[in-house]
């Protein structure tokens, strides 16, 4: 079965206080591109009681946040199976609740032991106890895949032959999004849209990953601290942005730069500071390692 | 469950024409996409059913720092300048607004799995839908065509949804029920060979009554107000209503119709207006350019002799013999409520949410939906509701919010109990927390400005002091637009708002143009006039300021409008300007972002670029003569003195022209012929002064008054040259916006590598 929309509902214990900073939110995860997907715009409808709260619609998933949590619905997945669709799902929801908690302004409290799934398409299952249980034997072995065999799942929405498939997920304890995730290989990679520029000298991941595999020679500076250092990085010299001012004497201004920090800020600064110093060709990696990590390799640690 | 289609599930129970026309459109959709069909014809063809663009959908958007490509993917446009995968919306259209428990569950069905879980009421009684892709559209068609809800002609240069007075039927003072009348009309209008050849929409609307505002017959294209003659039933038929940028109020054609004789009268109406309308310009296309530029005595003429011509058909007076049943009877029993438990919020609720009914016993229930939005789990509990106590009495109103209609009025508290407990027994329906918005910059491609945002705010500040506020205050209405095009119906509040927006020191201000003195009672006799703009985010301290001064200020038992009467133009005027002034960036940056918006504020999204440089401060001054002026014009027109308002109007527009044309040329005299010789050939010919979606309309205002200066002298006329010298004016802004961002694109190198 194909449904045309699946989603996942990952509840947040304390999601119930003023959701309107989830605004910004959803906008600096498009200017930076930090969620799967593409993503169109964000739709304010904290105003409709018991409503889907702050929306960020795409064209291939939409994510939206009230005060039960954050919903992660893919959608128009017609040549995709059921199975493959909570696979990806999963992963994007996981990987949404990873950006909303790195970017911290909202201090929600993900649960991570429990979730639902809603599998809404009317036309290939119908709302009752047969065809959820068709659904679900589809859904099963993904499940299994990801938590292993100690997920309690009981039907949800059975009172009501009108409202969409869903599941109530139960875990033994709360899952290791890391670890999940690294289960849950993209199945359809969904289109990723830009990221918005950081300084006017940036450049993406992928033209650095270009850059080092053509040979060139670029200088790579991390002008995150020794400790971020020491958890992942790429190769390059260690020079906290506090420091770059001073050993900058000893960098060559004509030379092939590229500074990177975590997420592209002190990047930006960096690279700021650089030019004006005199150094033409200095980059700043937009995006930072973490999108090093992951558009070009994945298999290293996110922090 | 077998994996078959919804057309081969569907097509055995729907109404065959119908199936027939959504497999025509999914063909069409096929041939698009296989490029067999111009972007154009697809795009007329989409909008006659329903399916309308959307903000975005030329695959930009301003991000917050530039604007960027939406990366879709590179296949046929649905129209010009429109990507295929770009969500749009679809509009449906429900005559009279009424709909069954069985049709809502449908709608929230559709809402679930190819929009966004949001039913969203219109200003029009209608539902739409938002973000849904062009090729789920047929599959959405059949599943509420099987329902017996079509999307046929609920856009596009056609005969939009019939309106009719929510309290048709249930009303103490109408004539009799229009409801199945506004039935008869939809029937037998929609597919119609003589409404197929239209410039422009026509909206038809009914009323019961003349002095109500639930019709706001005067508002449309065509009205019909109930009358009984001799025992005999009726219309008194107006037409050349309508909002608009610039608005018109209608005419009568007719103060009494027979039943038996308006479908052939309007039908005639349909012939006259699609031989002589206009339909190249679509900006003067409308009815009410028609009939203003005949006059309604020659239209009359002209619409008496097409009667003679219409070929007898026997659908004119065949549906009197069964008239449509519109509602169908009440569930429960009348019975009068008494003494039991109320629950808690309950009397608050009941004050402003349940009216009775001329049927004794009954009462009409509003469900007072914030911004028109209900959701899918909603509408599914509502159905459930409406099953248990009103059966198929369920309607829309122009104030977005649902009825149900034949309550037992001792069910009322349980009533209340089952709607609370989803969220809709929201208090306050029709009062001044109540406000009305169009859809605005959250979705519309013409949105200047956050009107649901604003709404949003003014909703939730008002509700928190609704409890202290005086009964004066709380039956004033607030209606919003997100731009001059009165989708919101601004015209017609208390308070009205319409989006613009202003440059200050290089960057754009989301604004709001003050419209006061408008009211909906008598149909919607009286539209309200600008009182100046505000920027966005001072917008909810106005209304403060204008409640405060009304309640301090008012004499006893005088209204709103009265008060403004009284006060005079330039005294409301003194209330606002304190209101209008913009901060700097660096003191308070939130004054240049939207309401609900995180992004700092564009018109690009309009399609034109951000603007930077000091163009904008020498424009800014000049175009001030210009804003003063059209005020000067508003203060004439209300004192009467008509021959100077159309004046200052038309100097209004000069001196916009001369501002603009000071960018260029600094020597412009201050003659008006050197003024629009100059502005015609460096902003007008050149089509840098067109607007992207009014193109020339605006600047045509100014080439119409300069050919023909002298005045009307008449209130209609100046009214509208002065409705005119305000849109000319805002066009300059957008025209002068638009060369900012061509600059700021000069100036600023492209950063290499990214």
């Amino acid at each position: 079965m194909n449904p045309i929309r699946l989603a996942v509902k990952i509840p947040a214990t304390n999601a119930s206080g003023d959701l309107a900073g989830a605004i910004p939110v959803f906008h600096r995860c498009m200017q930076q591109a930090l969620l799967e997907g593409l993503l169109i715009d964000v739709a304010d409808y904290l105003h409709v009681p018991n409503g889907p709260g702050v929306l960020l619609v795409g064209h291939d998933v939409d994510y939206s946040l009230n005060d039960e949590g954050l919903t992660t619905t893919r959608k128009r997945q017609g040549d995709v199976s059921a199975a493959d669709q909570l696979r990806d799902t999963l992963r994007i929801a996981l990987g949404a609740v990873r950006a909303i908690t790195d970017d911290g302004t909202l201090e929600l409290d993900f649960d991570l032991a429990r979730f639902d799934i809603i599998v809404a398409d009317r036309l290939r299952s119908a709302n009752t106890a047969d065809g959820a249980d068709a659904v679900l034997a589809e859904l099963q072995p993904v499940l299994d895949e990801a938590f292993g065999a100690g997920a309690t799942v009981a039907r949800a929405n059975a009172g009501d032959e009108r409202a969409p498939v869903a599941f109530s997920v139960v875990l033994p304890a709360a899952a290791d999004l890391e670890a999940v995730m690294a289960k849950l290989p993209a199945v359809a990679k969904l289109r990723i849209p830009y990221a918005a520029p950081q300084s006017e000298w940036d450049i993406t991941a992928e033209e650095l990953k270009e850059m080092r595999d053509s040979g060139k020679d670029v200088r790579l500076i991390d002008v995150r601290e020794q400790g971020e250092f020491d958890t992942v990085n790429l190769g390059g010299d260690l020079i906290p942005l506090g420091t770059l001012g001073e050993a900058r004497g000893e960098l060559d201004a004509s030379s092939h730069i590229v500074v990177h920090c975590k997420a592209g800020g002190r990047g930006a600064q960096a690279v700021k500071d650089l030019r004006k110093a005199g150094f033409e060709n200095a980059w700043n990696l937009r995006g930072g390692i973490l999108a090093w990590i992951d558009r070009i390799d994945p298999s290293l640690p996110r922090y | 469950m077998s994996a078959t289609t919804w057309k081969d599930t569907l097509s055995s129970t729907t109404d065959p024409d119908w199936v027939e026309e959504i497999d025509q459109f999914e063909a069409q959709v096929e041939l698009r996409k296989q490029g067999k069909l111009s972007d154009k014809a697809f795009a007329e063809t989409r909008l006659r059913r329903g399916v309308y663009g959307q903000r975005y959908d030329n695959g930009q958007r301003y991000d917050g720092f530039a604007t960027r490509e939406l990366p879709f993917a590179d296949v046929p446009t649905k129209g010009p300048e429109t990507v295929w995968d770009a969500p749009g919306m679809v509009r449906i259209k429900v005559p009279y607004g009424g709909v069954s428990p069985e049709q809502l569950d449908v709608m929230a069905d559709v809402a679930e799995e190819y929009s966004d879980e949001i039913l969203h009421v219109t200003t029009r009684q209608d539902y739409q839908f938002h973000y849904v892709h062009i090729e789920d559209t047929p599959d959405l068609m059949r599943r509420l065509a099987a329902v017996g809800i079509t999307t046929r002609e609920a856009c596009g240069n056609s005969v939009r949804n019939v309106t009719a007075c929510p309290l048709a039927g249930v009303c103490n003072t109408e004539g009799f029920d229009v409801s199945p009348y506004a039935q008869a009309l939809m029937t037998f209008l929609l597919g119609h060979p003589d409404v197929q050849d239209f410039g422009r929409k026509f909206k038809p609307a009914f009323s019961g009554c003349e002095q109500e505002a639930c019709g706001l017959v005067q508002l449309h294209d065509a009205g019909f107000i109930a009358r009984v003659k001799d025992g005999r039933r009726g219309f008194k038929v107006v037409v050349g209503g309508g909002l608009g940028a610039v608005p018109h109020q209608a005419h009568v054609l007719s103060e009494f119709t027979p039943v038996e004789e308006f479908l052939v009268e309007i039908q005639a109406v349909a012939r006259v207006f699609a031989r002589l309308g206009e339909k190249k310009n679509r900006n003067r296309a409308r009815i009410k350019f028609l009939i203003a530029e005949l006059g309604i005595e020659e239209f009359k003429r002209l619409v008496v002799e097409e009667i003679k011509t219409v070929p007898p058909d026997p659908r004119h007076t065949a549906f009197l013999d069964d008239l449509a049943v519109t509602g169908g009877p009440a569930t429960r029993p009348p019975e009068r409520l008494n003494g039991g438990a109320k629950p808690q919020g309950f009397d608050e609720w009941f004050e402003t949410n349940v009216r009775a009914q001329a049927q004794e016993g009954y009462s009409v229930v509003t469900i007072n939906l914030p911004l028109g939005d209900l959701t899918s789990a909603q509408a599914r509990a509502l159905s459930d509701i409406a099953r248990e106590f009103v059966g198929d009495n369920i309607r829309t109103s122009v104030e977005q919010n649902m009825l149900l209609r034949f309550v037992s009025e001792a069910d009322l508290p349980a009533l209340f109990s089952a709607l609370d407990a989803v969220g809709l027994a929201i208090p306050g329906a029709g009062t001044i927390v109540d406000v009305t918005s169009c859809p605005g910059t959250d979705t519309c491609k013409l949105g200047i400005a956050a009107s649901r945002g604003l709404a949003g705010e003014l909703r939730t500040r008002l509700a928190t002091k609704s409890a202290s506020l005086d009964t004066a205050v709380k039956n004033m209405r607030i209606k919003i637009s997100g731009c001059f095009n009165s989708c919101g119906q601004h015209h017609i509040a208390d308070i009205g708002f319409y989006g613009n927006s202003r440059g200050i020191d290089g960057r754009r201000v989301p604004h709001f143009q003050v419209i006061l003195g408008g009211q909906s009672h008598d149909n919607a006799a009286q539209y309200g006039m600008a009182m100046g703009s505000v920027p966005s985010k001072a917008a909810p301290d106005v209304v403060d300021a204008l409640t405060d001064g009304y309640v301090q200020g008012r004499e006893k038992g005088e209204t709103f409008q009265q008060w403004i009467g009284r006060l005079g133009k330039r005294n409301v005027r003194g209330i606002i300007q304190p209101f209008m002034k913009v901060p700097a960036y660096d003191q308070d940056p939130s004054f240049y972002a939207d309401w609900g918006d995180a992004r700092e504020f564009t018109i690009g999204d309009l399609g034109i670029g951000e603007c930077a440089g000091e163009v904008v401060s020498l424009f800014g001054i000049e175009v001030m003569k210009a804003e003063s002026q059209v005020f000067d014009a508003q203060c004439s027109l209300e004192e009467g003195d008509f021959e100077s308002a159309e004046d200052q109007a038309y100097r209004s527009m000069l001196s916009a022209a001369r501002a603009l044309v000071r960018l260029e040329h600094i020597d412009v005299t201050e003659d008006p012929e050197d003024i629009v010789t100059e502005w015609k050939t460096r902003f007008f010919d050149n089509e840098r002064f067109f607007d992207r979606f009014a193109k020339g309309k605006f600047g045509q205002y100014l080439l119409e008054r300069f050919a023909e200066v002298a005045p009307s002298g008449e209130r209609d006329a100046a009214s509208r040259r002065v409705e005119e010298a305000q849109l000319f004016i805002e066009a300059a802004h957008g025209c002068e916006a638009r060369i900012a961002a061509e600059q700021a694109a000069l100036e600023v190198p492209t950063a290499p590598g990214a």
